[in-house]
């Protein structure tokens, strides 16, 4: 009932292609976010799917029916600004009835379904407050009762919670998550944030200059990210060459300086060129040992921070830095020491063929 | 020290000097509506007796009731197009938002007394110049620009998405309008209001080529007068003015700084 797909969506400004043959399934239920730097088109992949923008071509379906040429107020959605855009002259209470009033309801049922969608984000005892009365997590909270109490097809969100404070947003996502699933609502989440969308969602697209980089569960679009993009996007990367050598059950990636890297990654050919990463905590850190370690790419500790849970050590390889997260409690390792560094590298599935 | 006084000093006594030209006049004035005898200063004693004979005088009441009308009409229609113009010019982005915007801002620049001899003759060709529309007309054009300015003001600092906020919630952009944008507007709206009928009550430039002899304004009716006597009478009527435009102007202040506060909290 509440599921959107967006066929071959196009939308072009001037010379400027804003979005490229976007398609994309949302499923009924699903939270899904979509994931990009600034500029890279996805609030405009979003607000064509409210009717807030028209594509240049393409259609758009929600819950089954052909909205595409729907305006915003007949599409059954319900939108949440990174802004809050809660109006300023009305009520907590008016801003959330307002599309209820709108619909001509029974004053009673108004004031038991808003009521009810304050509960839901604990702000009923300020129901008669106006929005800057608020702080910016209460405001926040209105914006989503607003949106809910409409029972939309589907829930639109535009970077909701990037204007708020850190601890504040990490309370918000999870509140925002429990509602969502309470609510069982099709959700599309857009935000610039990559730990939001990999904690939030159920799927997330990664958005790459107008067009679709990878859509994909979170932890494959870690993992096993598509592309470099999608790799340095969703977290840090180090990003290394190399030819693929070793046998079928356990392929290793033979660095330019001789050292080899174990290495997993689908469509592998021996004695092809590929670009292989790592990310800071999958490289274990050993003092190097010529006997054990041989064969292992061996860097030096250029510097070492501390950040309570994990350190990061900043260690040169090749004329490189790379960055490792790390536990305290292996040996011990300080700044100067020769350092093996042990690791399985994924080899970035687009990169074989180009190579 | 010395320096820093001497110059607080100095700009203490201008501030003083400006204010003492620009309101002594003027208080000489309402003194001499007291004065039970005729236009001399100082009062030779405190009378309300001028004021009365203004119930006396059919002509000015008559002009009283046609400024009154005159500045009602002129605030409404003139803040009317105002509000339109400015959420028009907001949403239109084409090639002719500039030269429209300065076309209404041009009464701010073109002197009235220029656009009022043109208006004049165009309409004195064309035949229609003996009634009241023609006036709110003029006073329409020349005061134009402050709603205008007003309320474009105050849509620069508004956030477009609370109207597609509305949207969202099923509302047609009509009744977006109406229910956010125009109470939001208020803040602008009301002061547009004010300051427009102020100015079309205390014209005199434009009213003066196309006032009609059945729609003689106050200003024109108190000039009138001024050319062939001079009582304590006219002070009382100019007294009257003034205490009108004042407490206009108060409440334009009172409703501008309410909605700036609003904006900050």
């Amino acid at each position: 009932m509440g599921q959107i797909s967006v066929r071959d969506i196009t939308k072009v400004w001037g010379a400027f292609d804003a979005l490229k043959h976007i398609d994309l399934d949302v499923r009924e239920g699903e939270f899904l976010s979509i994931l990009g730097p600034s500029g890279c088109g996805k609030s405009t992949l979003l607000r064509i799917i409210a009717g807030l923008e028209a594509p240049t071509s393409g259609q758009i379906h929600i819950a089954g029916r052909d909205v595409t040429r729907d305006p915003v107020w007949k599409r059954r959605i319900g939108l949440v600004f990174q802004n809050f855009a809660l109006w300023p002259h009305l009520t907590v209470f008016r801003n959330v009835s307002m599309g209820l009033e709108l619909r001509r309801l029974k004053k009673d049922e108004i004031r038991r379904r808003v009521l009810e969608a304050l509960r839901m984000v604990q702000l009923e005892p300020l129901a008669e407050r106006l929005p800057s009365q608020l702080s910016g997590g209460q405001q926040q909270r209105v914006a989503l009762a607003r949106a809910i109490v409409l029972k939309p097809d589907v829930l639109l969100l535009d970077e909701p919670l990037s204007a708020l404070d850190k601890n504040l947003r990490q309370d918000m996502q999870v509140e925002l998550k429990t509602l969502q699933q309470t609510l069982g609502l099709t959700t599309v989440f857009v935000t610039h944030d990559q730990e939001e969308a990999l904690s939030l969602s159920d799927r997330v697209v990664v958005m790459d200059r107008g067009a679709i980089g990878q859509v994909d569960v979170p932890e494959a679009i870690y993992n096993r990210p598509a592309s470099e993009y999608v790799a340095r996007f969703v977290g840090e990367a180090f990003l290394f060459r190399g030819i693929v050598s070793g046998s079928g059950a356990r392929p290793m990636l033979r660095l330019p300086d001789g050292t080899s890297v174990p290495v997993e990654g689908e469509r592998l050919q021996t004695g092809r060129e590929a670009v292989a990463f790592v990310r800071p905590e999958w490289v274990e850190l050993e003092p190097y040992d010529v006997h054990s370690h041989t064969g292992a790419p061996r860097g030096v500790i250029d510097r070492l921070m501390f950040f309570g849970q994990t350190s990061d050590y900043l260690v040169r390889v090749a004329d490189r830095q790379l960055r490792v997260k790390r536990r305290p409690d292996g040996p011990a390792l300080s700044p100067g020491n020769d350092v093996a560094l042990i690791c399985k590298a994924r080899v970035l599935a687009a990169q074989v063929d180009a190579a | 020290m010395h320096k820093t006084i001497l110059g607080t000093t100095l700009w203490y006594l201008g501030t003083l000097a400006f204010y003492v030209f620009l309101l002594a006049p003027l208080a000489i004035l309402v003194a001499v509506s007291f004065n039970p005898v005729a236009m001399v200063f100082p009062p030779q004693g405190f009378t309300l007796a001028w004021y009365g004979t203004i119930l006396e005088k059919p002509d000015f009441l008559h002009a009283a009731f046609a400024s009154t009308l005159l500045g009602v009409m002129t605030a409404v229609i003139c803040t009317g197009f105002g509000v339109l113009a400015a959420i028009g010019l907001r949403r239109y982005d084409g090639p002719l938002k500039g030269p429209i915007t300065s076309l209404l801002m041009a009464p701010l620049f073109i002197p009235a007394v220029i656009v009022a001899l043109a208006l004049f003759q165009i309409l004195f060709m064309m035949g229609i110049l003996n009634n009241i529309w023609t006036l709110v007309a003029a006073h329409v054009v020349v005061t134009i620009p402050y709603p205008v300015r007003n309320v474009m003001a105050q849509l620069e600092g508004f956030e477009g998405s609370l109207e597609e906020a509305a949207l969202s919630v099923g509302a047609t952009p009509r009744q977006a309008l109406l229910r956010v944008t125009l109470p939001l507007l208020k803040a602008s709206i009301i002061p547009s209001l004010i300051i427009t009928f102020v100015l079309s009550w205390n014209n005199y430039t434009v009213s003066v080529f196309l006032a009609s002899k059945d729609w003689v304004t106050l200003p024109l009716q108190l000039r009138a007068y001024l050319q062939y006597e001079y009582q304590p009478f006219v002070a009382a009527m100019s007294t009257m003015l003034i205490i009108a435009s004042v407490v206009l102007l108060v409440l334009v202040d009172r409703t501008v700084g309410l909605g700036a506060m609003r904006k900050r909290g």
